[in-house]
């Protein structure tokens, strides 16, 4: 049989059993698009982690003092700690330090309040995380050294004080009764989106000398962030600092950086995605299983006319050959509207993350929808090529 | 058509079943021989051994015993390949039930021998197209078997068993399932073919059928019990 007469014989018999072909492609077209599509979303993810990460600035680094375990401040920074840090040795990794003191208070502007966190730092702070304003501006060392009563807060906070969605530039709220100029609004980060849709307080930043004036009175540091000079020298600098830290006989902090949320926020996610791709190819499974079935079911049908090709003439390669092409028929269009069906449901966000489908993801499964069919369909060919033809003629007489 | 002036040879064909004591001999030591352009009857009662001669004539069954030789050649321990290509050239099967291919028109069905015989689409078109005429039924190329009576799907049967031009046709109960215009038109038909200078072998268990043969072979427990000419003396 030449390989065109194959697949035309493929494709009638196909025709011949339609709803049973339409559902057995159905079957293969869900495992197929899921696959794509759930790879896309966990692509979508990683990206999305990617961007907040990046959000946060590459090359900073948080510094908690040692044995700081959630809250429980057995140890802290003094300022003598962020000028050692600071000293700026020749050839040091480590670029920009600004103390952190942080608490919670509360806010009031007009009839609304919040219980933000306040963060009490200095414009480098800024920096180091790679903030971004929405309106007006940060607060400067002239504020710090003139004593400006300002701040700037973050847009979870703007909503919180001005739900009629008014600017807070300009404005003044009473933190603890105290009047504070806001003079800046951070851009809304993916972080800070995150954290809302969660019900997240709100955070704003004053001066250093201000907040302990006014707030948390004059202690320890709670952390220092600092920024290495480059994202590569992160580990760097994190080294520097602690021989610093070592050389001041302290022990060593703990450092945060964003590589490390990276790797937390990436690890879950990761976790995440290979759940859901585990989920896709267990149904590709399913479908590969409903094409042997299928294929089982029409192989028995039509042992008469296995009998009679035999009969005609038909060799044992010719029978199997149809068969599996016939299977691979069936997960071929089944693959096909799998990648179409994918690539129309990647063109809306799914769950707010925007899937990504890339070129291997689809070649992928299009190659295992026919890797499907040859699989799935060699059995049943094979026990169709080695039929009896005496008993195969005999069957339904 | 083969050149060979002997179309099919047994000697000695046994065919057993089971083993040991249980063991059935369904064929207990054939001899037959068919020269070439003979048209042959097979008859006997049920259990005599018809169907089993059919199988191993049709190559569908190995002989347990003794050998088979079709156009001068022995088929045995030949691959399933080899087989394959013999039923496909040398044979052209007509069932009792007809057999055609359901998803396919009496054209496509007639054509299938040539599909396995590799035989170009054009070429296999004509010769279709050649024996569906010549059993009748032209006009009726593309008409699906559900479409057709018993009778012309018989006759598509046998326009698709001589398209190959095989060294012989062999006909299980060809009539079993025709009334008697039907009857009359396939008979009629394998005698044109046998006037053409075909082989035709014809199994059956109706006398009628077999009196239009040149020759009857009586089958019996096994075993050619006898075999005569029709239009000669009985014996």
């Amino acid at each position: 049989m030449n390989p065109l007469d194959l697949v035309i014989a493929a494709l009638r018999s196909l025709r011949g059993n339609l709803t049973r072909s339409i559902l057995t492609i159905l079957m293969v077209t869900i495992g197929v698009g899921s696959v794509i599509t759930l790879v896309a979303v966990g692509n979508g993810t990683t990206e999305q982690v990617n961007k907040q990460v990046a959000s946060l600035g590459a090359s900073a680094v948080f510094v908690s003092p040692a044995g700081d375990n959630y809250g429980s401040k057995s140890a802290s920074f003094t300022r003598a700690d962020r000028d050692a840090l600071a000293s700026d040795p020749l050839g040091s990794a480590i670029d920009l330090v600004a103390p952190v003191v942080d608490g919670t208070s509360k806010a009031v502007a007009g009839s609304a309040s919040a219980s933000p966190q306040v963060v009490g730092t200095t414009p480098d702070y800024f920096s180091i995380t790679n903030a971004r304003l929405s309106a007006g501006r940060f607060f400067t060392t002239t504020d710090e050294l003139t004593d400006q009563s300002v701040a700037v807060i973050d847009a979870t906070l703007q909503t919180a004080l001005f739900p009629d969605g008014s600017s807070a530039v300009g404005r003044t709220i009473l933190v603890e009764n105290i009047p504070l100029l806001v003079v800046g609004v951070l851009a809304p980060t993916a972080v800070d989106s995150m954290y809302g849709s969660m019900g997240g307080v709100g955070t704003f930043y004053a001066p250093l000398d201000l907040v302990e004036a006014t707030l948390t009175g004059y202690h320890e540091l709670g952390s220092i962030a600092l920024s290495a000079t480059s994202p590569a020298q992160v580990d760097t600098a994190k080294s520097q600092a602690a021989a610093i830290f070592a050389a001041r006989g302290e022990a060593t902090p703990s450092f945060y950086s964003s590589d490390q949320l990276r790797e937390t926020l990436g690890g879950t996610q990761e976790s995440l995605s290979s759940l859901l791709s585990s989920i896709a190819a267990i149904s590709l499974l399913v479908g590969g299983i409903g094409v042997t079935n299928v294929m089982l079911l029409t192989v028995r049908e039509r042992i008469r006319e296995i009998g009679v090709r035999k009969a005609l003439g038909a060799g044992p390669i010719s029978l199997a050959s149809q068969f599996v092409l016939e299977a691979t028929g069936l997960s071929v269009i089944g693959g096909a509207l799998g990648v179409a069906v994918a690539g129309f449901a990647t063109l809306f966000p799914i769950n707010g993350v925007m899937p990504i489908v890339d070129g291997a993801t689809v070649a992928l499964a299009a190659g295992l929808s026919i890797a499907i069919g040859v699989f799935f369909g060699t059995y049943p060919a094979v026990k169709a090529a080695r039929m009896n033809p005496v008993a195969a003629l005999r069957v339904g007489v | 058509m083969t050149v060979s002036r002997t179309a099919i040879e047994l000697r000695n064909v046994r065919r057993d079943y089971g083993k040991g004591d249980s063991a059935v001999s369904a064929l207990d030591g054939v001899d037959l021989v068919i020269p070439s352009g003979e048209y042959l009857a097979v008859v006997g009662p049920s259990g005599a051994g018809k169907s089993s001669l059919l199988n191993i004539l049709g190559c569908l069954d190995q002989p347990s015993s003794g050998t088979l030789e079709i156009a001068g050649q022995t088929v045995s321990n030949l691959s399933e390949r080899r087989v394959a290509s013999i039923r496909n050239s040398d044979i052209g099967f007509v069932f009792q039930s007809f057999n055609l291919i359901p998803s396919l028109t009496a054209l496509g069905n007639v054509e299938l021998p040539m599909v396995y015989a590799k035989v170009g689409h054009a070429e296999r078109q004509e010769r279709a197209l050649a024996a569906l005429k010549q059993v009748g039924l032209h006009g009726r190329e593309k008409h699906r078997p559900n479409q057709l009576s018993g009778g012309q799907q018989q006759r598509v049967a046998v326009a698709r068993a001589i398209v190959n031009r095989p060294t012989f046709i062999l006909a299980d109960e060809p009539t079993g399932n025709l009334d008697s215009r039907a009857t009359e038109d396939v008979l009629r038909i394998f005698e044109d073919l046998h006037g053409d200078g075909a082989t035709v072998i014809v199994i059956t268990h109706e006398e009628e059928v077999a009196a239009r043969a040149q020759r009857v072979v009586v089958m019996r427990d096994g075993r050619v019990e006898r075999s005569y000419r029709n239009g000669a003396a009985l014996p």
